[in-house]
């Protein structure tokens, strides 16, 4: 039994990509302060691409993150191609699209396997679980070691991708490696399916719903986007401007904490696989549709461990997805155009995996930055965390200390948060 | 006989590395039947307190608890590995020290976080002994393979030896040189062994092996910071 007023530090947390620790404080009344406090060192990365050439930037970029850095190297090319001034054409959009899928289905499958599912089984990591639910742990490496070798293919490596660039791709796929991968997807359609269905099996560990959250995604006409977006939308049906997203969107110094908390317009959003399907699921792919329809999924989730769902049916709508863009594109226009450098500045915003990502720059008129600016999905999902903890674990205070730390722990793991991103947060001008 | 006790972490990095490392997949499976893998935070709960027989660390030393851990580490473990271009040369993090103009970073960043936060970042050996160096951002997986192979089988990795550049990789392959291009490559200066990956795809190498054993340190160092100053990217110290 907990007294009142007891503090918990859950230590450094595991199975999560980056340093974190979480700090409860309960008080009297329930918890009293929540403090998400990423360890990440600084990594100075928005300095670190200050006053470089605009064709370096995605390529450092890249490094801000080890699983979604095909992620950050996209959101920096869209900022940089639209301050240039250039419209890549129809099938260097598709192809991106691709590759971006296929990053999209690589981060949610090493997340659901690698690093969700063993919370489910009660294991600590899949290699133990390995020994009971062999089937479990070897779908998911065949699952990942496919779209590793699809990523390498039309990306040349999976890690800090190579052909994506300012200008379009240096390297196309052959026709004849473009089928091979469209057989593989193919193959893994199945695997797919049953990775759904597994997941809406499997018991939760707890209830994780916070009344009134709100999501925010990316909105693109007709479409389930990831990337090229319109602009930023919420559950609500607001609609609002890239740029208007960069201004609306600040940072508040907490008032129990060092750390900032960022909010839209002075409200907590949630983004990410849940969000964006909360907001687009109409336009899912048509077969992905017919999948969520016979297994009878709701159309709204309310419980953050169902952004495991979410993901999980979004590595079926990408993969759909990807077979189309495949099937009907023309390799021989895929190329890469010379740019020149130009003054401007732009933003872009994508959907990384993990939700919204921001990349802002400043260029001169070298082609050089002299304003970086990044947002990073988990450091919007801090503030949404934090709350969530505080509706969620109120009641529980009579649970030992451990419990809670475990269950929080739990909790975080299913917004699949990435603090190596999220640690330079941090935005910087300089004048010169 | 008792399984070989191993073990991973990253500091200040991407953890591209590790997710590399995660690229093993199923052999994954088949090496931990041979090996024991008893810490690693990425991808598993276990906490473990006693002594390795080898450990990895990704990532450059940036905090002064890194450096503790560093060293706690190397009291810890028989053989300590750095992988990756942050560990063993400093990786991207170097611009921030050729950058280092320590009043310009202040003047961007909140100063509680500059109290953590060394002045220069570091590769592991500039702190600890380290015993074996893969090289890389990220880092290449058949040369981990090939390390983690050794330590089955012969019970003692072994790195390989190169005295070669990424130009002799592009030659032995016929890629096209993509200095004809114009464009600035580190090939000739740039560790070989990656199988010239980078300009194999059509993207120039920006020298994330490390410079090659027979270039002389001095004349590199000031190539490099040319090179950061003049808008570009390098991945290593001279």
């Amino acid at each position: 039994m907990k007294n009142n007023f007891s503090e918990i530090e859950t230590g450094l947390i595991s199975r999560v990509e980056g340093h974190a620790e979480i700090y409860v404080k309960f008080s009297a009344k329930g918890i009293e302060n929540v403090d998400v406090k990423v360890l990440e060192s600084a990594r100075f990365f928005e300095a670190m691409l200050l006053g470089k050439y605009f064709k370096d930037v995605p390529i450092l970029a890249s490094r801000i993150c080890g699983i979604c850095n095909h992620s950050h190297t996209q959101a920096a090319i869209e900022a940089i191609e639209t301050i240039l001034g250039f419209k890549p054409n129809e099938d260097t959009m598709l192809l991106r699209e691709a590759l971006n899928n296929i990053s999209i289905i690589y981060n949610h499958i090493l997340h659901l396997y690698f690093l969700a599912i063993p919370d489910y089984y009660g294991y600590n990591d899949i290699l133990e679980m390995s020994s009971e639910h062999m089937d479990i742990v070897k779908r998911g490496m065949k699952f990942a070691e496919t779209i590793s070798y699809i990523n390498s293919i039309i990306g040349g490596r999976t890690i800090h991708g190579l052909t994506n660039v300012v200008g379009g791709f240096t390297k196309a796929p052959s026709e004849d490696k473009v089928k091979l991968i469209i057989e593989k997807l193919k193959s893994l359609k199945e695997d797919a399916k049953i990775t759904l269905e597994n997941f809406i099996n499997l018991k939760q560990p707890f209830k994780a719903i916070r009344e009134g959250s709100i999501y925010a995604a990316i909105y693109k006409e007709r479409s389930y986007p990831f990337i090229y977006a319109e602009g930023v939308t919420t559950n609500n049906g607001e609609k609002i401007s890239k740029d208007e997203f960069s201004k609306n969107y600040k940072e508040e110094v907490k008032p129990y904490s060092k750390a900032k908390i960022g909010k839209l317009n002075g409200k907590v959003i949630t983004v990410g696989a849940i969000a964006r399907y909360n907001i687009a699921n109409q336009n899912l792919h048509p077969e992905a549709l017919n999948i969520i329809k016979n297994v009878g999924i709701k159309e709204k989730f309310l419980d953050k461990f169902q952004n495991n769902i979410a993901q999980a049916i979004e590595v079926i709508h990408c993969i759909e997805r990807t077979i189309e863009i495949l099937e009907n594109i023309n390799l021989k226009n895929i190329k890469r155009e010379s740019l020149f450098p130009k003054a401007g500045s732009a933003v872009a915003i994508i959907e990384a995996p993990r939700g919204i990502l921001m990349h802002q720059y400043e260029l001169n008129e070298y082609g050089k930055t002299k304003f970086v600016n990044i947002v990073t999905p988990t450091a919007i999902n801090i503030a949404s965390i934090e709350l969530d903890i505080k509706s969620i674990f109120s009641n529980l205070s009579e649970y030992s200390d451990s419990i809670i730390a475990s269950n929080i722990e739990k909790l975080l793991r299913a917004y699949d948060p990435c603090f190596s991103c999220s640690a330079h947060n941090l935005k910087i001008k300089i004048d010169k | 006989m008792e399984k070989l006790k191993i073990g991973f972490l990253s500091l200040t990095g991407c953890e591209g590395c590790e997710f590399v490392i995660l690229q093993l997949y199923e052999k994954l499976l088949k090496i931990s039947k041979r090996i024991e893998i008893v810490s690693f935070r990425l991808i598993s709960s276990k906490k473990y307190q006693g002594q390795f027989d080898v450990f990895f660390i990704d990532g450059s030393i940036t905090t002064k608890d890194e450096e503790k851990f560093v060293k706690e580490m190397r009291n810890r473990s028989k053989i300590l590995v750095a992988i990756g271009s942050c560990a063993t040369d400093g990786g991207v993090n170097i611009i921030r020290n050729i950058m280092n103009d320590p009043n310009s970073i202040k003047s961007v960043y909140k100063s509680e976080f500059l109290e953590e936060v060394n002045k220069e970042t570091k590769p592991l050996d500039s702190i600890v002994k380290i015993d074996y160096k893969l090289p890389g951002c990220p880092i290449n997986i058949e040369e981990l393979e090939y390390f983690i192979k050794n330590i089955i089988v012969k019970k003692k990795p072994k790195e390989r030896i190169i005295n070669y550049t990424v130009c002799n990789d592009c030659i032995s392959k016929g890629i096209e040189c993509v200095t004809k291009k114009g464009i600035f490559c580190a090939g000739p200066l740039t560790k070989g062994g990656c199988g010239a990956i980078c300009p194999s795809f059509g993207v120039p190498c920006f020298g994330c092996r490390g410079p090659s054993i027979n270039l002389k340190k001095n004349n590199l160092k000031e190539l490099i910071k040319q090179r950061v100053e003049n808008g570009g990217i390098v991945f290593a110290q001279g």
